[in-house]
């Protein structure tokens, strides 16, 4: 079940950052590809400290990365 | 290079399936159950070691890659193996009231061995469940 709720631009930041790679931001993140992969289709919402390491990785604040939207 | 523990955890779902289907064959064929249990738990403690080696050569992996996901699907599924063996463990007691044959040692160890195997894998395919579903 896809969690609609939360939506991440993650995609998008890794194609503004030189196009990296799921590959890349998993290894700076320091967890698997398929990680990164579930997140982005918004199949598994990762921990407080994950989403805080993402958006320091793409220097932008949290609120840019990930988006709540209650009225989904 | 790091082992995927979904890959991990699908084959050793296929090596629990295979190894509990043996099982079933072998206690309807009438051995001494004590050494067959020996013998069966040595068996799938040294095939499951045996599978980590053959998949770490066969990726080229160091080690087997555990992150915060894999953690949190764990412990679900974890969950979900508590609650199957705590099943299982109420309906034997709840036979045993009626049916007391249920006491004699063989009944009693397969059931037992069962239940355990049962609840491995429920494990494992909760699991895989988690791992293609999302959480």
């Amino acid at each position: 079940m896809k969690n609609l709720r939360l939506t991440n631009n993650i995609r998008k930041l890794r194609f503004n950052a030189s196009e990296m790679t799921q590959q890349e931001l998993a290894d700076k993140l320091n967890v698997s590809r398929q990680t990164i992969l579930a997140i982005e289709a918004g199949k598994y919402s990762p921990t407080l400290e994950l989403a805080f390491r993402i958006a320091e990785i793409f220097k932008v604040p949290l609120e840019e990365v990930f988006q709540y939207n209650p009225s989904n | 290079m790091k082992l995927n523990k979904e890959v991990f955890t699908k084959s050793e779902f296929i090596l629990s399936f295979i190894f509990f289907g043996y099982f079933l064959f072998a206690t309807l064929q009438e051995h001494d159950f004590v050494l067959l249990y020996f013998l069966f738990v040595s068996a799938f403690i040294f095939a499951n070691i045996i599978l980590v080696l053959v998949l770490l050569l066969i990726t080229k992996s160091k080690k087997i890659g555990f992150d915060e996901r894999d953690k949190f699907i764990e412990s679900k599924s974890y969950r979900n193996a508590y609650i199957s063996v705590v099943t299982i463990i109420n309906v034997i007691i709840i036979i045993s009231i009626f049916d007391n044959n249920i006491f004699q040692p063989f009944i009693l160890f397969n059931s037992l061995f069962s239940t355990l195997f049962i609840s491995y894998i429920i494990l494992n395919l909760t699991k895989i469940f988690y791992y293609k579903r999302g959480v």
